[in-house]
């Protein structure tokens, strides 16, 4: 991919070598990216098939944060 | 006015007028640097030297970003041996705690956030000149995968001395803001 790079007031093209510095930075950080919200979906799921399980053990909202908020 | 108060405005008077001291700014400006249009990287050179050991470098203005990204820092031409965490709250969920974290990595990762009018970059740096460890503070970033503001804290492990730093988004381009670069008066 082309960047351009900032150096001062000085706006170039980046060489092939910074270019796949930037792209390695960004690689990096998607997949890490990706990982996170993955994890974010599991604990979501998880969190709400907990509170599924606690309603039907007749627990209130107010109840199950009143133990766990 | 009472005479005690008199004398007492009187001796705040004198002090303030007559030591240099108690008047000078502890925050001294070093550079500003305005943003180009549709850059990956913003480096800004010739910033640190010895006569500050610890900086504070802040974007205002109107900063904007083609993506929702990180704003990752890099010290000088360091490369490697970056490790840090942040933490963030997540607005959504009446403050639910979110962290990341990175360990020997190629730059400082989550040291601020750029999107469509918003850019938050707000960083202390110190000893970056000093030929020792330099540590960073991020304060008020963003992390956009778990909508939460937080902070991040890290250390660049190398011994070496830098007198530059560079900006750079996780993903797409910035444009516009201006880089402020102050010292902290040693």
């Amino acid at each position: 991919m082309k960047h351009k790079i900032q150096i001062n007031d000085l706006v170039r093209d980046a060489t092939l070598e910074e270019a796949a510095d930037i792209d390695d930075m960004r690689a990096k950080a998607l997949a890490d990216n990706a990982r996170e919200l993955l994890l974010k979906e599991d604990k979501n799921v998880i969190r709400n098939s907990a509170l599924n399980k606690l309603k039907l053990l007749g627990l209130t909202v107010e109840e199950i944060m009143a133990v766990v908020g | 006015m009472t005479d005690r108060g008199q004398f007492s405005q009187s001796v705040a008077y004198r002090r303030a007028m007559n030591n240099p001291i108690a008047t000078a700014p502890g925050l001294e400006l070093i550079t500003t640097q305005v943003i180009g249009t549709a850059v990956s990287s913003v480096q800004v050179t010739s910033c640190f030297s010895a006569s500050y050991d610890i900086y504070r470098v802040i974007v205002g203005g109107n900063g904007t970003s083609s993506a929702d990204a990180d704003l990752q820092l890099r010290i000088g031409s360091l490369t490697s041996g970056y490790n840090g965490g942040q933490f963030s709250t997540d607005f959504n969920t009446a403050g639910t705690v979110n962290g990341r974290a990175f360990i020997s990595d190629s730059s400082f990762r989550f040291a601020g956030f750029c999107g469509t009018g918003r850019f938050i970059f707000n960083v202390d740096i110190i000893n970056p000149f000093l030929a020792q460890r330099t540590f960073v503070s991020a304060f008020n970033n963003f992390q956009f995968t778990a909508n939460g503001f937080g902070m991040m804290g890290g250390e660049q492990t190398s011994a070496s001395s830098s007198t530059g730093f560079d900006i750079r988004p996780s993903s797409g381009t910035i444009t516009g803001g201006t880089i402020r670069v102050y010292g902290y008066k040693n």
